[in-house]
């Protein structure tokens, strides 16, 4: 498994150091996850700038919400990224209500291939999926669409999106085993 | 409940992405504590999701780290600064220190505790944004000249069967709201047809989810009649005519 390097005790002891607001907590965390909430924000905000100043936003949540969070519900990464994409998405949206709502923009931006460079990984790894599943990915994960925003922008019903959306999560995780 | 057809209808990988409504992401977690093939499934759904983080990682410029770090420390209440050679009384300076921590602690939960409601209420705000987006959309599609309501009765398959498709044939936006249908059974989902002289063509899947109101379907450009048939999960290129549960014709119009 290419994630065991992620082991499960280092994660309790960040947990516990984290709880007990001792900032090596932090520092751990960040030594190990900052590159996956680094890359996730860049694909999402496609701006250093942007992508760092969200990073830092996140690393503050984290520090402040280390109490709520449940290992029982979860991953302590789960939760850092879910952190990450909503500090991501409240500036989507920011950013959405300022200009004409045109969800069409991140369908273009994602078929001209206008993303970070940095994130070439990534998208090379999403170019293996069906264009119908890599769109679903891009509205719903990346853009943080919600369903009735993504199944509008796609101009499908909320049933064949759903059925899309099962079909694609599975071809991305096909991808990885 | 079909748990396989469940855990089949993109509902559990909506909720990992937060594309659900708070409302429908609590029905999955009161679902996921009853059901532990629900519960695993997410979790698996949320290891593709860190797979997927890992390969997209991208390591930050080296300075980010101590920036980052020292940020939080800034926000961090005020440690208590060490006293240095204490001339005075020993214990009252020692009382001071402790009515310092205790004020600084007290001051750093409530910091803390406001943040938290303050983004949970913004976190609401947006949600509702979101709804009434919805809402209003659905209105200004339903106000919008040429927006026709076509209802759909009932087959002797589902007698009861009360749906109504409203239909622009100008825009050729299609939107359809299920009043009384009886739930699909497991494995098959309800499919709707436009006709044109007979010919069907698909408009798309209903919802396997009861609490949709309005749903939006595919883009109609002529139809006579509207028709819903029930066909294996994900649908079928032709409609299963004996499976027929509703339809009804448009009104025709003089132009």
């Amino acid at each position: 498994m290419a994630t065991e390097h992620l082991n499960v005790p280092q994660e309790e002891q960040i947990v516990r150091l984290l709880r007990s607001k001792n900032p090596d907590g932090l520092s751990l965390l960040y030594d190990r996850y900052a590159k996956m909430m680094y890359g996730l924000l860049l694909q999402m905000l496609r701006s250093t700038p942007a992508a760092e100043e969200a990073l830092q936003d996140t690393l503050m949540k984290i520090w402040n919400k280390a109490g709520s969070f449940d290992p029982e519900k979860g991953r302590l990464i789960t939760w850092c990224l879910q952190i990450a994409r909503n500090t991501a998405i409240d500036r989507l949206r920011v950013k959405r209500l300022n200009q004409v709502f045109e969800p069409e923009d991140s369908l273009n931006a994602l078929q001209t291939g206008s993303l970070n460079p940095e994130t070439i990984g990534v998208r090379d790894l999403l170019q293996k999926l069906a264009p119908e599943h890599r769109e679903i990915l891009e509205l719903l994960y990346f853009q943080g669409f919600t369903q009735t925003e993504a199944a509008e922008a796609l101009n499908i019903p909320l049933g064949t999106l759903k059925t899309r959306c099962y079909a694609a999560i599975n071809q991305l995780g096909a991808l990885f085993t | 409940m079909d748990i396989t057809a469940y855990i089949e209808s993109g509902v559990l990988e909506l909720y990992v992405m937060d594309a659900l409504s708070p409302a429908e992401a609590g029905e999955v977690d009161a679902i996921a504590a009853r059901h532990p093939s629900v519960a695993a499934r997410i979790r698996a759904l949320h290891q593709v999701f860190i797979r997927l983080a890992e390969a997209g990682a991208v390591e930050p410029r080296a300075g980010l780290r101590q920036e980052t770090l020292d940020r939080v420390a800034q926000d961090r209440a005020p440690d208590v600064q060490p006293v240095n050679a204490p001339k005075g009384n020993p214990w009252l300076l020692a009382t001071a220190a402790a009515t310092i921590v205790v004020l600084g602690a007290a001051l750093l939960y409530r910091t803390i505790a406001h943040r938290q409601t303050f983004n949970e209420c913004r976190e609401a705000r947006t949600a509702l944004e979101e709804q009434l987006q919805a809402q209003k959309a659905n209105l200004d599609f339903l106000l919008r000249a040429g927006t026709q309501p076509i209802a759909l009765k009932g087959t002797p398959l589902a007698p009861d069967a009360q749906v109504t498709v409203y239909w622009n044939p100008g825009t050729q936006t299609t939107r359809l709201a299920v009043s009384q249908l009886p739930p699909a059974p497991s494995g098959r989902q309800y499919q709707l047809w436009s006709l044109r002289n007979g010919q069907p063509k698909s408009a798309g899947l209903l919802s396997l989810e009861p609490a949709v109101d309005l749903q939006t379907m595919e883009n109609v450009a002529e139809a006579d009649m509207f028709a819903i048939t029930e066909e294996p999960a994900g649908g079928v290129e032709s409609p299963t005519l004996d499976r027929l549960v509703a339809a009804g014709n448009v009104a025709s119009r003089s132009f």
